[in-house]
């Protein structure tokens, strides 16, 4: 019994071995993981088989399973050994995914094979001429992506053929194999790629420019000359193109504008003849209030962007704010809206992760002129889930936006900041933030120094402790006098405070130096306090505490000679300043640190040789402060160094590095140079009947009412009159039209072409011609009809010869 | 310009890469580049960016909804905004074209063959090339899977159950063959709209969400509860199934907020001047995408009890000091009954003692609570207050508990971080008054038409 079980188990063992690869593949066309699970157990030698074999559906597994050994980088199969088996495979199949996936194979191995890959050439080129757009589009980009110095020419003739392709999608793949070209060969293509740029700018499908715009952008940024006859159409056609582009295009008319666009020009309003062209910096205005003249183009471009502010895309808004801010008056950027859309952008924890960028960006536009975002303060108020990133950009926000009206929320956010924030970075921007807040007036400076003062002993975070002390130095190094109190306290804090780190201690002492200048009653106490315990302090703290014995002697020295006479000297061995200093630098001389020896070397020098005044000018001078404010005091235009001190990204830094109008003649920025130029429309060339393009008629299409609607929508099928995308109309003929005119039928429905050549010729004496070649004999006319559209003229004088004939 | 994309799991572990030519490296030899460069940033942070070399920056953009990490290598970029926001285009069309809300690791392993066609239409010349996906699904077809017959299936036999008591749903086809595809010689009506498109079951959905972000200061002096920041976060989803080139007209009852300058699809051409936000009018791409995304600004209403009728059913409050000794609290949260929804869903609040502690051991002890259970965490000053799945509204829960050995200071210092979830109801009171088909759409059909409302918190903080 037990061994006839085990039979059967063992029996069906081995079928289910047997079955289960056909079931796998059976299974494969069901469900992805079992797909996957299939694709998996292809062999090296397997994969091989199945790129070789006939059967279509082997070859696209094989692909499947390039595609996916591609994309997970393994590395037990050298995927470069199948390279002729992959091409070959591009001939061959008619699967345009397979085609595809071959391109994804092609694109990063081509290189390698040089050899192979030419091979492939010819089939690739042979689908250029694919009757589906799509094929041909792809041909093009394959024969694009392949880098080999010796298919360059070929690939520029190609594209030189395709750059008056009827579908759009093969046109615009034209811009970008003619960038690939450019970026592999520069200088030397630069001549065939330029009129073909031209061409493609001149376009009139949104698609086929906003690729041409990428070229323009990548390859010729400097060309802004290509955009004069474009540049209203361009307007106009801006929120059709794609997200990138408009990006690039509103970033490249920036350029375009500041080049042959004239001034603006700001007139006073309450004194009409004082005016003033807009100044490169941001707010340089003299006028309380203005008038501003625009340049109808410029004004053309700055509407466009306005009506843009609902796009989806963060790049698009924040070109657009540099635009407004750079070539529209201060008034016009903040009533553009520009700042609302801004804040939106930013104002949800979760919205983006690129809102990190957007801030920089708006903290330079805060620094230059806070009034643009004040009305937004609350917005940068920290959420609990922001980065890192983001907080500490908003708070240098905050720090900019921060004034008396506001000052009090603000400082009761970031005193919560400091306190709970776990982030030494954000405790740290919290604090300098908060240090801002009080510069503002002296009553906050104090009651921000008092809080601090607190905080630091309370505090158990020794890194931030290293900030706390940085900022009350600064605020107390602002306004010396009032800090007596905070001084003593500091003393205080100096002698208790265990744990304060080596840079805090260092930070007190040096403050400690530096307010001996305004009141130097209580510092030698803390120079003695000091004293027995240099030994074990660590090293920034005993280097300062050099630098303050010094700071001392030398101020006592001084304070000695303003009060005696001349004759009288300074005894130094009576003097217990002079006796801890020397003490000082006495222990200095066996430190570990070499920097701290040769300055109590030098500083004790200094004062054997009694060259006083050297080291009250070195010890003594006024020292800056040492954080400086983010805001900008004068107006000033965005520029690397200007922009230094923000600390933000240095590639938006750059982009928003703005460049200056240029200075030419007014004769070079007439409104001439912008004179419309002419088009390139290859819809004339489309095989099928077009009606009349969405953007032009949707406007009368889509806005009247519903019935209206749907009679236009309709009209595709049911109505006889068709609109071309040059606005004649055609009559489709009736059937008793049709049969009683055969001939004449037959000629419109072949070619578009030929329709269109038709039509502008004479209508009756065509009519007259088909008359008498229907009587004549037919078979010349069918030879005409097979050909192409210059057909016409020779079916004119075919039956121009009728005709004769016939007479 | 672009030269390689990777996509990691959260762990750093690749799932896929497309390099766009020999020379790009491979995930692992980046990763290690990575670290060495930026150590500390390259872990935590939901973006960064870091540079390798002169002119070699990589980027990282972690998915919102997915457990994925995009990264890509570039070329130094002029606008650093480009990569990342080609990074979330890349995110959110993964998510359309796969129609998933969120992208499993397993799908794209299975679909690798999938994405790299998809990267390889997204990218040419390594730039940004077609984002549109109704084109992208055109030129790379999407298999109609036997799960998804299924799922529909049983969904349109749900609907159809459900038809007779859901006053949202007027009518519903029912078929479900997978729709037929594009017949390319049709003319195209508008650019994100494949011409020609045929459904045989022809459905719209209007999904909305939105979002409460609202930080809460709880004044010591007063106890009011004082707004620092409060937001309201909103998403229209759209998703329509229709045939022929329709054009739609969505209604919404604004309920008196304003929306300021929303950011619109490109299909509802907001730069056209006669675009009203209420009464949207749009053909629509195929498939699913986002209509709108707004922010309702909170802070800007000039009452209190104004902003706190426009977060949401639920409302917490809480009361430190109390009991003989002063270390008991109490919190209570107030669930408002309503019409729309019988109850809210994945309520949980985190009680968080976060003051510095100088003795370490204080501890929450739970001494009542109507609702749900209470989870100490390891460090004993924070735990959460977790409910049940489904809690009914109209309810008011309270937790009363204390903080043993605790200083005034940490007493003073509780927070809490509020989350649910609820679904048929907006806090904002937004609604959709109707969905219109004006034109376009064959005469004999009739569409079948959904709308769905959640709200949800996100940064929701007493303090």
């Amino acid at each position: 019994m037990v061994d006839s079980i085990s039979r059967i188990t063992s029996a069906l063992e081995s079928a289910r071995e047997l079955t289960l690869e056909a079931a796998a593949v059976a299974s494969s066309r069901l469900g992805e993981t079992s797909y996957h699970r299939y694709s998996q157990k292809i062999t090296p030698e397997g994969l091989r088989s199945l790129l070789n074999s006939r059967n279509e559906r082997e070859v696209r597994d094989g692909m499947k399973r390039v595609a996916s050994l591609l994309a997970s980088d393994d590395p037990t199969i050298d995927l470069e050994l199948y390279f002729a088996d992959v091409v070959k495979n591009i001939g061959s199949s008619n699967d345009i995914k397979v085609k595809r996936l071959i391109a994804v194979y092609l694109l990063r191995y081509a290189e390698r094979q040089p050899n192979v890959a030419l091979l492939a050439v010819n089939s690739i080129q042979k689908s250029l001429t694919d009757p589906d757009p799509q094929s041909r589009a792809l041909a093009l980009k394959m024969l694009s992506d392949i880098k080999i110095p010796s298919l360059y020419p070929i690939v520029l003739h190609s594209v030189k053929k395709s750059v008056s392709d009827s579908a759009p999608e093969v046109r615009s793949a034209v811009s970008f194999a003619l960038l690939k070209l450019y970026r592999e060969q520069r200088e030397t293509v630069a001549d065939d790629v330029k009129p073909l740029l031209v061409d493609l700018l001149s376009d009139t499908d949104p698609l086929v420019v906003s690729s041409a715009l990428l070229l323009l952008k990548e390859a010729f940024p400097q060309s802004l000359d290509l955009l004069h006859g474009h540049f209203r159409r361009y307007c106009k056609i801006l929120p059709q193109l794609s997200q990138w582009s408009q990006a690039y295009l509103i970033d490249l008319l920036i350029d375009y504008c500041k080049t042959f666009i004239p001034r603006p020009i700001l007139t006073d309003s309450l004194d009409t003849t004082r005016s003033m062209p807009l100044p490169d910096a941001f707010n340089a205005i003299p006028f309380a209030t203005y008038d501003v003249a625009l340049d109808p183009d410029l004004e053309l471009f700055l509407q466009t962007i306005q009506k843009m502010l609902h796009s989806p895309s963060a790049a698009v808004i924040v070109s657009i704010s540099k635009a407004l801010f750079e070539l529209s008056p201060p008034v016009a950027f903040k009533n553009s809206r520009i700042t609302h859309v801004l804040a939106r952008l930013i104002s949800a924890p979760s919205f983006a992760s690129d809102r990190g960028v957007i801030l920089q960006c708006i903290l330079v536009y805060c620094a230059v002129d806070p009034t643009t975002f004040s009305p937004f303060l609350k917005k940068f108020f920290l959420f609990p889930s922001d980065d890192t990133a983001t907080a500490v950009n908003k708070l240098k926000i905050i720090a900019t936006l921060v004034n008396l009206n506001n000052v009090k929320k603000v400082v009761l956010e970031l005193k919560y900041h400091i306190v709970h924030d776990k982030r030494p970075s954000v405790i740290q921007e919290a604090l300098k933030s908060i240090a801002a807040c009080g510069q503002l007036s002296q009553s906050l400076s104090l009651h921000i120094t008092k809080w601090l003062l607190v905080g630091m002993e309370t505090s158990i975070v020794s890194t931030s402790l290293d900030s706390y002390v940085n900022v009350v130095r600064y605020l107390i190094q602002e306004n010396p006098t009032q800090h007596l109190g905070t001084m003593v306290h500091l003393a205080k804090t100096l002698k208790t405070e265990k744990k304060l780190s080596g840079n805090a201690k260092a930070g007190i002492i040096w403050l400690f130096g530096e307010f001996s200048a305004t009141n130097f009653s209580i510092c030698p106490d803390v120079l003695r306090i000091l004293v027995p315990g240099f030994s074990s302090e660590p090293r920034e703290t005993r280097s300062q505490i050099v630098l303050f014995a010094a700071k001392i002697l030398s101020c006592d020295l001084d304070n000695f000679k303003n009060s005696r006479s001349e004759d009288e000297s300074y005894d130094f061995d009576q003097s217990r300043i002079s006796q801890m200093a020397q003490a000082v630098f006495h222990l200095a001389k066996f430190d570990d640190d070499f920097d701290i020896r040769d300055r109590a070397r030098m500083f004790s020098s200094l004062f054997d040789k009694q060259r006083y005044e050297i080291a009250s000018l070195l010890l003594q001078a006024p020292k800056p402060a040492s954080m400086c404010s983010l805001t900008f005091d004068a107006p000033i235009s965005l520029s690397a160094a200007n922009l230094a001190h923000l600390n933000i990204d240095h590639d938006m830094e750059e982009y928003l590095t703005t460049i200056s109008w240029s200075e030419d003649q007014e004769n070079n920025k007439s409104s001439e140079l912008r004179k419309p130029a002419e088009l390139k429309d290859y819809n004339k060339l489309k095989t099928s009947f077009s009606s009349s393009s969405f953007f032009a008629g949707k406007d009368n299409q889509r806005r009247s009412s519903s019935i209206a609607e749907n009679q236009n929508s309709s009209k595709a099928s049911s109505s006889r009159v068709f609109t071309s995308s040059i606005g004649k109309k055609y009559h489709l003929q009736s059937l008793d039209e049709f049969f009683s005119d055969v001939p004449s039928k037959e000629h419109k429905t072949v070619k578009r072409g030929e329709i269109e050549q038709e039509s502008t010729s004479d209508e009756g004496s065509s009519s007259e011609d088909n008359l008498s070649e229907q009587e004549s004999d037919s078979g010349d006319y069918e030879s005409t009809d097979s050909s192409d559209s210059d057909v016409d003229d020779e079916s004119d004088s075919n039956s121009d010869g009728d005709e004769e004939r016939s007479l | 310009m672009f030269l390689a994309f990777y996509i990691t799991n959260l762990k750093h572990v690749l799932i896929f890469q497309q390099l766009l030519s020999y020379d790009s490296p491979s995930f692992k030899s980046l990763w290690t580049k990575v670290q060495s460069v930026a150590p500390e940033s390259s872990n935590g942070e939901v973006w960064f960016k870091a540079d390798l070399g002169k002119n070699l920056q990589v980027y990282k953009s972690q998915s919102e909804s997915s457990d994925l990490i995009y990264w890509c290598l570039v070329t130094r970029q002029p606008n650093p905004l480009e990569p990342m926001v080609f990074l979330e285009a890349f995110d959110t069309t993964l998510l359309n074209y796969f129609d998933k809300e969120q992208l499993a690791i397993t799908k794209l392993i299975n679909n690798q063959d999938r994405v790299a066609l998809l990267l390889n239409c997204m990218v040419d010349a390594n730039e940004p090339a077609i984002l549109n996906l109704n084109r992208l699904k055109e030129m790379v077809p999407n298999r109609e899977d036997l799960a998804k017959i299924f799922n529909s299936t049983a969904s349109t036999i749900s609907n159809r159950i459900q038809n007779s008591d859901s006053s949202q749903i007027k009518s519903s086809g029912f078929s479900t063959q997978p729709p037929v595809g594009a017949n390319r010689t049709e003319h195209q009506v508008v650019p994100w709209r494949s011409p020609g498109t045929k459904h045989s079951n022809n459905e719209l959905y209007v999904d909305m969400m939105e979002k409460v972000h609202l930080v809460l200061h709880k004044s010591s002096k007063t106890g009011h509860l004082n707004v620092v920041r409060g937001l309201i976060e909103g998403a229209i989803d759209f998703r329509s199934q229709l045939t022929g080139d329709p054009v739609v007209a969505v209604n919404l009852e604004l309920h008196g907020h304003d929306l300021g300058i929303p950011s619109l699809h490109q299909c509802c051409e907001g730069h056209q001047q006669d675009q009203r936000l209420d009464e949207l009018q749009f053909v629509p791409p195929d498939g699913k995408f986002q209509l709108m995304q707004y922010v309702i600004d909170l802070e800007a209403f000039e009452s209190r009890s104004k902003l706190l009728a426009n977060i949401g059913l639920v409302s917490v409050d809480y009361d430190t000091r109390l009991g003989p000794l002063g270390d008991e609290f109490e919190i209570r949260v107030n669930i408002a009954g309503s019409q729309h929804t019988k109850h809210i869903d994945d309520l949980a609040i985190a009680v968080n003692f976060n003051a510095p502690s100088l003795t370490s051991e204080c501890k929450i002890k739970v001494l009542r609570n109507t609702h749900g259970h209470f989870e100490n965490s390891v460090d004993n000053s924070s735990g959460h207050w977790i409910f049940d799945k489904q809690t009914p509204t109209g309810t008011l829960p309270v937790l009363r508990g204390c903080l043993e050995n605790a200083s005034p200071d940490q007493i003073k210092s509780l927070n809490l971080t509020v989350h649910f979830s609820c679904k048929g109801e907006l806090p904002s009171g937004i609604k959709v008054r109707s969905v219109n088909i004006l034109s376009g759409i064959p005469r004999n059909v009739t569409p079948f038409k959904g709308v769905k409302y959640t709200a949800k918190t996100g940064d929701y903080h007493l303090r």
